[in-house]
Parts: structure tokens; C-alpha cells; sequence
């Protein structure tokens, strides 16, 4: 056991360096940045670049990467998170994410051909033998190294002056601007703090997992449990955190017996912790639910006037139509793509749009949905059936989903559903009876009497017609006493409280709907594809939906059909390489964008309306009071009064029913 | 006008931002993008096949092609390689020799059979005329829909590189029967239903697909199912592999059982105890439970059994329970980088299996590089399939030195070790003997009833033979060799001295 336990601390201290990333930034800075992973592995070919492609030392490359590229790196940070500082935590989660899409294929098209393999700053080799265990001076120097940042760190945040007007911007900037700290210099310098320890824990984790985005990435991922036990806070704890982690899955790893549940429980061992800490800290997290609840509301006000939003429907609405008939077989199938990623975000719009819910596990619903229909229904084009098992086996999931809800919102909700994600990824989709592995599941086109649905255009109908009755059912919600009750619960729960409402029952019964909605989409998808497999609900597809879905817009119709046009373009692009990376740097490009259009593309395009109006009958200041200015004081959300904002307050325009 | 926007796109920013770009780009290797899989099969033809004649590849084989007046081995209509790096015309059933090919019999060393008896360098005398979809009398157009971004990241990139480098260089040399070909390529992102999406869009404009690699494969499956297109490639789903209209060269998924090669030589080796550590995905498990039972099916029992996550910071602990489980063999089933990292955590604990198998997917630099060197690759073997990149087999194989060569030229930065690179030009080596033994203007059925006539197919020794391309039943790796790691790079230790061992029996 010993041994077990002088592994657990090597390759604990691994976790410890990326849990330790995330707390620094969000301690200095307010943000969750779930592009943590990507900063580090960018850090890390800079490093490449300088030592290995160009020949020159270590310590050219530790300059180059560390003291020149981080700071630029965490400017440019600040830059992009500023407004989001009180912006809907979706929306610094979309933001973030598409910062980790930038820097991905940003690291892509500059380092494309660089080797996975990078050598380690320390040397090789074995070092000490402890126990039973060589451990080499690599590992001693990760261990030391993690060690004495988090001392210097936790020194940093809550000795220094330094530190403590960090934390003081990030608890209330207005306060930090009374005593004289400049909010903006402050948050600069934590994000340049940050992105260097990012760096660092890059360049020192690259050597262990390989030179990749995406495994530092996950890697990340599996240390937010270890974060979490620092409450998100603690430097120490979070290296503790990530020690006893590892010791939890050399222990699996050393004693469990081959195969069965063992294989998924030691691969979900991170997120089962990640679950079971939210809920057991859900009253010690950090204070940043209050301020998220009411900025949530931003979603509510719908940009366009009601005649735009009419007639942009029916526009839109017409030429689905009629492409069905002008449209080649191809394009059409690769519109029905679209049409069947918009009808599932629609459940999104009930979730997040609606209700201020946050889920980052929206396709794990999907794919129950999908893999039930390829039970129930199988290839016999019964989907009816399977449409109602679908959502009969995904409401009680919802529910226990919904859970975590009562005692969590925001962020920590998000890394619930998110643990739900994985869990599902690792646990249930690793069933072969259940899903067929890689091979997948068939699925048949669903049969109507009289009515062949198997051609690309029939079935194009009939997504669509799903995707119109998911609108309407929306619509109606959203005007219904219940959307009303939704709205309140997002904007002013304990105001509901007080009018008897039960809150318990209202979240649950919102997770259950969207759940549902989400599998029955996902009956239509999995008839779409006709095969389905656990790639097609992984993880990075709920968060592809979730990012999708505030690109459009998470509170209308409208920005689920566009969020629908962001998923399928590479689809209906047939991207090459090339273009699928250009395609996902405009991605994070536009999200990043977002940033000052918190409401998607959507707002976005009506700021172009109101500025062409403007500049085409100018008109007097008193004339634009009560008009929209978008992003007031830099708070990332809308208000009706042309002066700046104050940041903690919301002023949510006159609520229009969505179309 | 009164509006105030405390946030924009200030001048100091936009500098700061430019400033970052810029020396985030000079930092930048010098990839080119020009590489990408460029559409199209590169320069139209020469004046005839074999124009540009011998050497034309820098230091090709040119001596080796031109000679050919032996006819060597190679399979039933082998192609034929005239001058140089002479075009690929048909050779019928000149070619000589029984093979490699044929099962139960262990291959002479070289004995690939690339070095054919000279055939006319000409364009046939029958008119070229548009015979079936993505044929024309001037182009064939070919498919590849790969997963090159997305979860596996850049792993598959080289194997459609290969591709484009094969028929770029063939349609250097003359094109295939006259007419160029031309290969149009999308990336999946790793995506069944953009997988699916892309077979959909490019069936009607291609006359087959070759060297599609994914592992979300299994969306192409209706598509290739309900039209019936040739699919020449490494299908890594069984919906695929399972297709009457699907072949493959050497590899394949979705078949049962294995071949006892390994562990065979694992008793040679004096294993009694063998581990098994895998990657916790479905390919990965698949393989290791068919290993397993070739290893049981020789009296080897299995010590100890793992599935490591796709993610591991360190792998003390599964080294730990191998050595506490009394194992003196492992078989481990990993990336490049993780396969490395592993073997060094094995060194680093000394301990000392008497055999640390690996696959083929090890085989990149990478491997050696993570593992730590040489000093920590003692015992380590590898199981392999197709001829180590030596400088003795790059002048004994001309197969090999052409794929080496000609993938260095048309994609300088490629690495020909990355997997499937290889088992690709095998692939599209034999659509074109397909091809030309179907005429000169095949239709899709006739090219599928040809290539169907061939049988131990041989890519002139690059890759081992396969004794059926069609073959749904039969397990991959009939025909095999083994590597050990030797000084500083792998040698062939199974046969000793090249060629490939045909002589295990297969267990389902």
C-alpha cells in the first residue's frame, strides 16, 4: 500500500498542477476557464518550437513561452472575459470553451506536424527508490515543483497586496474601485498569472500525456474533482485533491480484478468524486450564484421586434419549403441535419433559455433517445413507439439529473451535468448490448400509413414537422402560466417561494421536460443517421450543442435554427482538413465575439439594425432613452437606458413573447 | 451621439492581439497547408506512361523496377512496374511465381514481388469512354473520407497523404490506363454522420472509395451498402468490413480471431505468465480478447488483465500489479506516446518481462522517444505486418523504397511509420491491379468481379499478404511478422531475415 501511496503523490501531482491552473485563474479572475488545457498546450509547442524545432536551450524556450507569449496570451484573456465578468455563467462557460476551440486550431495550423512526444524539463531517468517504488527525477521534479507553486501561489493570493486586491475585484469590483484598485490592471495581471501557470503545468504535463490538445484538455477535466475539494479556493486542498484521486485509481488499478465495472469505475473515479463533493460543498461554494442568477435574465429579452421575428419565420419558414424541391438529394439530407440539431437545442431553449437551467449533458439524453429507439423500434420504422420510450426513460433521468439542481446552479451545475456526461460516456455507453460499441446501432425510417418516409425528402418533412411541433410546444410554454413560472424560477426564485410555488418540483419537472425533449429529438436523429454509435453523444457533443445553441441565441426559436446552421456546417461544407480547421478557428473567433452579444448572433444583428438605423436618422439622446444599448459598462448584458450600467445590476428590457 | 460602449475594439488591444498573432505565427513550424490533401491527382500525365523513366524519384529503386525480366513472385495479375518508377499497367497473368501470398508457408525474404517482367507502357488500344459513375475517358475519381481533425486528432492524416501521394505520382507517370485520377478527400472530424454525409455527396462523383480510414466508419455503411460503390480501404467498423463490395489489403476489423504468431514466439521467448493492458476503447479491447485467446490456446495463461484510461499521468500502478501478479510477459494495446510512457515506467521500476509486446500502431519514432531509448525497449517486441523501414529493405524492397520515397516527396514533414500509411499504398496498389484487370473501361461491377479474382494478394512485399481482400470470415493477420528492438531501431526477428510467416494457425 505504500507503494500504491508514493505512486498516488507522483501522479497526483500531475492532477494538482492542472486542478491548481483552474483555481488560480478562477480565484484571480472569476471565470471557470475551461480553456485552461488548451493555454497550457499552446505554452507547450511555443516550447516545442523554441527547444526542439529551433535547436535552442531550455531556458530560451521557458523565456519565450512563459515570459513573453503567457502574458500577451493572458492580455488578450482579459480582453475576451472582461464584460463576461457578471454575464449568464453559460455564457463564460460558451465563451471559455470557444477560446479552447481557437487556441486548439490555432495549435493545429501553427504546430500541426509537431510530435506528440516532449522531453522533460527534468532529466530522465531513475532517481530514488521509495518503498517499493523507483521514482524518477522527472517525478521529483513534478512533485517539487507542484509543491512549491501551490506555497508560492497560495502565498501570492492571501499574503500579498497583490493577491488580496485579486481577490477583492473578484468579490466586488465596485468596493475594489472605492479603495482605489484599478479593476482592470488587477484582473490583467491575474489573467497573466494565470495563463503562466497554465503554461508551466503545460510544459510539464505535455512529457507525461503526450503534446495534444486534447488529452491535456482531459486531463484538465479529470482535475476539476481535485479542484473541487479546494472548494474551488484552496490551493493545498487541491493538491491533496489531486493525490488522494490518484491513490484512488492506482488502488483500482493495482487490487481491482480484470474487466466488468472495474474498467468504468476507475476511468469515472473523477467525476464520481466531482459529483459527490458538489453536493457535499454545496453550501461552501464560492459566492458567485447570486450574481449569476440575475444576470440569467439576459436571455429573456428578445432583440428583435415581434414583426422582425414574424416575418423572419415566415420567410425561413417558406424557403424550407421550398428548397425541398429545388434542392439537390444531398443538400437536403444535409439540411435535415440541421433541422434535427435544432430540434434537439429547442430543449436547451426550455432548459437554459427559459428556465436559467445549465447542462452540459444534453446529448446523453440524445443518445438514450437514440439507442432506445434502435431497441424498441429497431430498423421496422416503429419509431412512435420508440418516440414515447424515449421520453418515458428519459424523464426519470432528467429528474435525478435535475437533482443536483436544487442545491447547485451556475457553474457547479454545469460540472454536475457535465460528471453526468462523462459518467454516461464511461458507464453506460461502454455497454455493448446497449449501445454496439463502435460498430453502433441501426435505426429504421420511421413508416406512416400510406406514407413512405424513407426518401431524403420525405423524412426532410418530417424532421421538419417535428422541429415545428417542438417550436410551437415552446412557444406555448414559454406564453403559458407554467413558461411564466419557468421565468420567474431563472429570475426570482425566492419571490416564487414566497407565492407557495415549489421550486423542487418546478426545477425537476423542467430537467424531465428537456430531457425528454432532447431523447425524442434524439429518435429522430438516430433515424436520420439510421446508425448510431457512442461517439455521437460524447461529451464534446453536449458541450458542441451548448456552445451552438448561445451562438444563435438560448432563448429563442430562432437561435436554435442558427445553432443548428453552426453544428451542420462542416457537414454541409464536406470539409476538408483544412477547411474544418479554418471553420473551428471562426468558431472561437465568433464566440469570442460573443462575449460583447451575450444574447448570440441573434442580438448581435439587431445592434447592426439599431446602429444603421442611427446613423440613418440621427436622432437626440432623449429620443434613445428606453432604447437598447448593448452592453452597458461592459457587464455583458443589455440595457434600456443609454447611460452605463451599473455592473451588478440588470436592467431586462420589456419581455415579447418568442416567436 | 450620446452612446457610450465601455467595451470595444480599441487600437492598444487590437495591437496587443496583432502582436500575440504575429509572434504566435513566427513561432509556427513550417507546415504547409499546401500538403492538406490537395484535391485532384496533382500535374496531368505525362506523354505516356513511364515517361519520366528510371530514377525519376531521386534515389528510387529505378534499377530494381527496370529489371523485372525475372517476373518474381507476386500475386495472380500482380502489377507491373515499367522503368523506373515506370507506370502500373496490367500485367495479366504474366507474373510469375507462386507469392508470398499463399497461407501456410513462410515467404522468402524480398520476395514481394514488385519486380515484374516488363509490359507495354501504353495506353490500351480500346477508346476510353465514360463507363460507370466518376469515370470519364480522361479521369477516374476516387474518394477517401478519413477522420484527419476531431478526437484522433492528426493520427490518420498520413494514411490519406499516401493516398494522394500514390496516385499524384502515378498520374505523374502516365495515369492509370491513360486517364488521370483524380482523389477527392473529406475529413469526418471523427463524425458518423458527417462520415455518412460525405459517401453520400461524393458515391455519385467517384468510381470507388480507397484508403478511408475512421473510426466513425461504421456511418458510411448504408451508403456503400445500398449503391454498392467499391471500398477499398482499412474499415475500422464491422458494418463496413462486413460489406460484399468492401476489400482490404492485410488488416482488418470486425473479424474473429487471431493468429497464434505471438504467442508462439512469446513461448520461444520463455514466457509462462502473460498480462494484458489495454485501451479502454472498443478496437483496443476487441484486439486484446482475441490475443488472449491465442495465448491461452498455446498453455499461456493470462496474469493479469487492464484497461488504462485514454488519459494517465502515470502507469507505476499497472507496472506494479504486473510485477505482483508474477507476469513475465505483457501484451499492451496503446497510443504511440502511451505505449512509450509505459515502457519507461517499466524500465524505471526494473522490471524485466521476457517479452513487452506491442502493435503496430507503436512503430512511429515517437515510441522509441517516450519510451525513454533504447536502454529501456529490452525484450520489447512488436507485432508488425508489414517490412520495417530499413536501409537494407529499402534497397532489397522496392515496394517499400517507392512508398517511402514517393510520400517524402509529395508530403516532405509525413512520417511513413504513422500508421496504416503503409497498409494504404497496399490499398491502392490494389485498386489499380483491380482496375487493370478489369479493362479498360470497367464499370463498378465489372472492377469488383475482378478484383474479387484476386487472390494472396501481394503489394510487392510493403505489407504481409492477404489471402482473400474479400474475405468476412477470415481473421486479420493470417500472414504476419514480428519485430524485436535491437540497438536502435526494430528488427525482424519473425521470419528471421524479412519476408512474412504464413504458418500459425488461426484462433476464433
Amino acid at each position: 500500500m505504500t507503494g500504491v501511496v508514493i505512486v498516488g503523490i507522483v501522479a497526483g501531482s500531475a492532477y494538482a498542477l492542472a486542478g491548481m491552473g483552474l483555481v488560480v485563474t478562477y480565484r484571480a479572475s472569476g471565470i471557470f476557464n475551461f480553456a485552461q488545457g488548451a493555454m497550457g498546450m499552446f505554452m507547450a509547442f511555443v516550447y516545442w518550437q523554441v527547444t526542439i524545432d529551433w535547436g535552442w536551450p531550455m531556458v530560451a524556450g521557458l523565456v519565450a513561452s512563459l515570459l513573453i507569449v503567457a502574458p500577451l496570451l493572458g492580455i488578450v484573456s482579459e480582453w475576451v472575459f472582461r464584460p463576461l465578468r457578471h454575464a449568464a455563467v453559460s455564457v463564460q462557460i460558451v465563451v471559455s470553451l470557444g477560446v479552447l476551440v481557437f487556441l486548439q486550431n490555432l495549435g493545429l495550423t501553427l504546430f500541426g506536424d509537431a510530435p506528440i512526444g516532449l522531453p522533460s524539463i527534468f532529466p530522465d531517468g531513475r532517481a530514488i527508490r521509495l518503498a517499493s517504488v523507483n521514482v524518477g527525477w522527472d517525478q521529483v521534479g513534478t512533485v517539487v515543483l507542484a509543491l512549491a507553486l501551490a506555497g508560492l501561489l497560495t502565498w501570492v493570493l492571501y499574503r500579498t497586496p497583490l493577491g488580496i486586491s485579486m481577490r477583492a475585484v473578484v468579490d466586488s469590483e465596485e468596493t475594489a474601485e472605492l479603495a482605489g484598485i484599478s479593476s482592470v490592471n488587477v484582473s490583467r495581471l491575474a489573467w497573466i498569472i494565470g495563463v503562466m501557470f497554465a503554461g508551466a503545468g503545460g510544459i510539464l504535463l505535455a512529457p507525461l500525456v503526450g503534446l495534444d490538445v486534447n488529452l491535456l484538455t482531459l486531463l484538465v477535466i479529470i482535475a476539476y474533482a481535485a479542484a473541487m475539494l479546494g472548494k474551488l479556493e484552496s490551493l493545498p486542498l487541491t493538491y491533496l485533491g489531486g493525490v488522494l484521486l490518484a491513490i484512488g485509481e492506482g488502488t483500482i488499478g493495482y487490487w481491482a480484478p480484470p474487466g466488468g465495472i472495474w474498467i468504468g469505475l476507475r476511468g469515472s473515479l473523477a467525476f464520481l468524486l466531482l459529483v459527490v463533493l458538489l453536493v457535499v460543498y454545496r453550501r461552501q461554494l464560492p459566492r458567485e450564484r447570486k450574481v449569476i442568477d440575475r444576470t440569467a435574465a439576459a436571455f429573456e429579452r428578445e432583440p428583435w421586434p415581434v414583426s422582425a421575428r414574424t416575418a423572419g419565420l415566415a420567410v425561413v419558414g417558406a424557403a424550407a419549403v421550398v428548397t425541398a424541391w429545388i434542392a439537390t438529394d444531398q443538400f437536403l439530407y444535409d439540411l435535415t441535419a440541421l433541422v434535427v440539431v435544432a430540434t434537439i437545442l429547442l430543449s436547451l431553449v426550455v432548459l437554459t433559455g427559459l428556465s436559467g437551467q445549465i447542462s452540459l449533458g444534453q446529448a446523453s439524453f440524445v443518445g438514450i433517445g437514440a439507442f432506445t429507439a434502435s431497441h424498441v423500434a429497431g430498423t421496422d420504422g416503429s419509431i412512435w413507439l420508440a418516440m414515447l420510450a424515449a421520453a418515458a426513460i428519459a424523464a426519470p433521468v432528467g429528474v435525478l439529473v435535475g437533482l443536483s439542481s436544487l442545491r447547485l446552479s451556475g457553474l457547479f451545475l454545469a460540472l454536475a451535468t457535465m460528471a453526468f456526461a462523462l459518467l454516461m460516456d464511461n458507464l453506460v455507453f461502454r455497454i455493448h448490448e446497449i449501445t454496439g460499441g463502435v460498430d453502433g446501432r441501426e435505426i429504421g425510417r420511421p413508416e406512416l400509413p400510406g406514407i413512405d418516409l424513407s426518401s431524403t425528402r420525405a423524412f426532410y418533412f418530417f424532421a421538419l414537422a417535428v422541429f415545428a411541433l417542438f417550436a410551437f410546444l415552446v412557444v406555448s410554454l414559454r406564453r403559458s402560466r407554467v413558461g411564466r413560472r419557468l421565468q420567474a424560477l431563472r429570475d426570482a426564485p425566492d419571490a416564487l417561494r414566497t407565492l407557495g410555488v415549489n421550486l423542487a418540483a418546478t426545477r425537476l419537472g423542467v430537467f424531465a421536460l428537456s430531457a425528454s425533449m432532447a431523447s425524442v429529438a434524439g429518435v429522430v436523429f438516430g433515424s436520420y443517421r439510421t446508425r448510431v454509435n457512442p461517439l455521437d453523444f460524447s461529451l464534446l457533443k453536449s458541450i458542441e450543442y451548448l456552445v451552438a445553441s448561445v451562438i444563435g441565441g438560448v432563448a429563442s426559436v430562432a437561435g436554435a435554427l442558427i445553432g443548428g446552421l453552426v453544428v451542420a456546417i462542416p457537414q454541409l461544407a464536406a470539409a476538408t482538413p483544412e477547411t474544418a480547421t479554418r471553420f473551428q478557428l471562426a468558431v472561437g473567433l465568433v464566440v469570442v465575439v460573443l462575449a460583447r452579444f451575450p444574447q448570440g448572433l441573434l442580438s448581435f444583428g439587431a445592434v447592426v439594425v439599431e446602429h444603421a438605423k442611427e446613423v440613418l436618422a440621427p436622432s437626440s439622446v432623449d429620443d434613445m432613452v428606453g432604447e437598447p444599448v448593448a452592453d452597458p459598462g461592459g457587464t455583458g448584458t443589455f440595457s434600456t437606458t443609454p447611460e452605463p450600467a451599473p455592473t451588478t445590476k440588470v436592467l431586462v428590457a420589456e419581455r415579447e413573447p418568442v416567436s | 451621439m450620446g452612446r457610450k460602449r465601455s467595451t470595444g475594439w480599441h487600437g492598444g488591444r487590437a495591437l496587443i492581439l496583432l502582436a500575440l498573432v504575429v509572434i504566435a505565427a513566427s513561432c509556427g513550424s513550417s507546415l504547409s497547408r499546401e500538403e492538406i490533401l490537395s484535391v485532384g491527382g496533382g500535374s496531368a500525365g505525362g506523354a505516356g506512361l513511364g515517361a519520366d523513366g528510371t530514377g525519376a524519384v531521386g534515389s528510387d529503386v529505378g534499377g530494381d523496377f527496370a529489371a523485372g525480366a525475372s517476373g518474381g513472385a507476386g500475386g495472380e495479375g500482380a502489377i507491373t512496374d515499367v522503368g523506373g518508377v515506370g507506370g502500373d499497367v496490367p500485367a495479366g497473368d504474366a507474373a510469375g511465381g507462386a507469392g508470398p501470398g499463399a497461407p501456410g508457408a513462410p515467404s522468402a525474404p524480398g520476395a514481394g514481388g514488385a519486380a515484374t517482367g516488363p509490359a507495354p507502357a501504353a495506353r490500351p488500344n480500346v477508346p476510353l469512354k465514360a463507363s460507370d459513375k466518376g469515370i470519364t475517358k480522361d479521369t477516374i475519381t476516387l474518394g477517401v473520407v478519413s477522420g484527419l481533425t476531431g478526437a484522433a486528432g492528426t493520427q490518420f492524416v498520413e494514411s490519406a497523404h499516401t493516398i494522394d501521394a500514390f496516385f499524384k505520382d502515378l498520374n505523374q507517370r502516365g495515369g492509370l490506363q491513360g486517364r488521370r485520377v483524380v482523389v477527392k478527400i473529406i475529413d469526418d472530424g471523427i463524425d458518423a454522420g458527417r462520415n455518412a454525409s460525405a459517401h453520400r455527396s461524393l458515391e455519385p462523383q467517384v468510381f470507388a472509395f480507397v484508403g478511408s480510414l475512421s473510426i466513425a466508419d461504421s456511418g458510411s455503411a448504408s451508403v456503400l451498402r445500398d449503391t454498392g460503390v467499391p471500398d477499398i480501404g482499412f474499415a475500422l467498423s464491422t458494418p463496413r468490413a462486413q460489406l460484399p463490395n468492401h476489400a482490404f489489403v492485410t488488416f482488418q476489423a470486425g473479424m474473429k480471431g487471431q493468429t497464434t504468431m505471438t504467442a508462439e514466439e512469446a513461448k520461444r521467448a520463455g514466457v509462462t505468465r502473460m498480462g494484458f493492458v489495454y485501451l479502454n476503447v472498443d478496437a483496443a479491447i476487441t484486439e486484446a480478447n482475441a490475443v488472449k485467446k491465442a495465448f491461452e490456446s498455446v498453455g499461456i495463461p493470462i496474469c493479469y488483465e487492464a484497461a488504462i484510461q485514454l488519459v494517465e499521468p502515470d502507469y507505476t500502478s499497472y507496472v506494479q500489479a504486473l510485477q505482483r501478479n508474477n507476469c513475465d510477459g505483457f501484451y499492451l494495446v496503446a497510443q504511440t506516446n502511451a505505449g512509450g510512457k509505459f515502457q519507461n515506467t517499466v524500465y524505471r521500476q526494473g522490471y524485466k518481462p521476457k517479452m513487452a509486446l506491442h502493435n503496430i500502431v507503436t512503430y512511429e519514432r515517437a515510441f522509441i522517444e517516450a519510451s525513454g531509448g533504447p536502454e529501456a525497449l529490452e525484450n520489447a517486441y512488436l507485432w508488425f505486418g508489414q517490412a520495417p523501414i530499413t536501409q537494407e529493405n529499402l534497397q532489397k524492397i522496392p515496394e517499400l523504397n517507392r512508398f517511402v520515397t514517393t510520400l517524402k516527396r509529395y508530403y516532405p514533414n509525413a512520417d511513413p511509420r504513422k500508421y496504416a500509411a503503409a497498409i494504404n499504398w497496399g490499398n491502392a496498389k490494389f485498386f489499380v491491379e483491380a482496375f487493370n484487370k478489369a479493362g479498360p473501361n470497367p464499370t463498378r461491377q465489372s472492377f469488383l468481379a475482378a478484383a474479387r479474382t484476386i487472390k494472396n494478394y501481394d503489394p510487392g512485399g510493403l505489407v504481409a499478404p492477404t489471402p482473400d481482400p474479400f474475405a468476412k470470415e477470415v481473421p486479420p493477420g493470417t500472414c504476419g511478422n514480428m519485430l524485436k528492438f535491437q540497438g536502435s531501431d526494430w528488427v525482424q526477428v519473425r521470419p528471421a531475415g524479412g519476408g512474412y510467416d504464413c504458418s500459425s494457425r488461426v484462433v476464433k
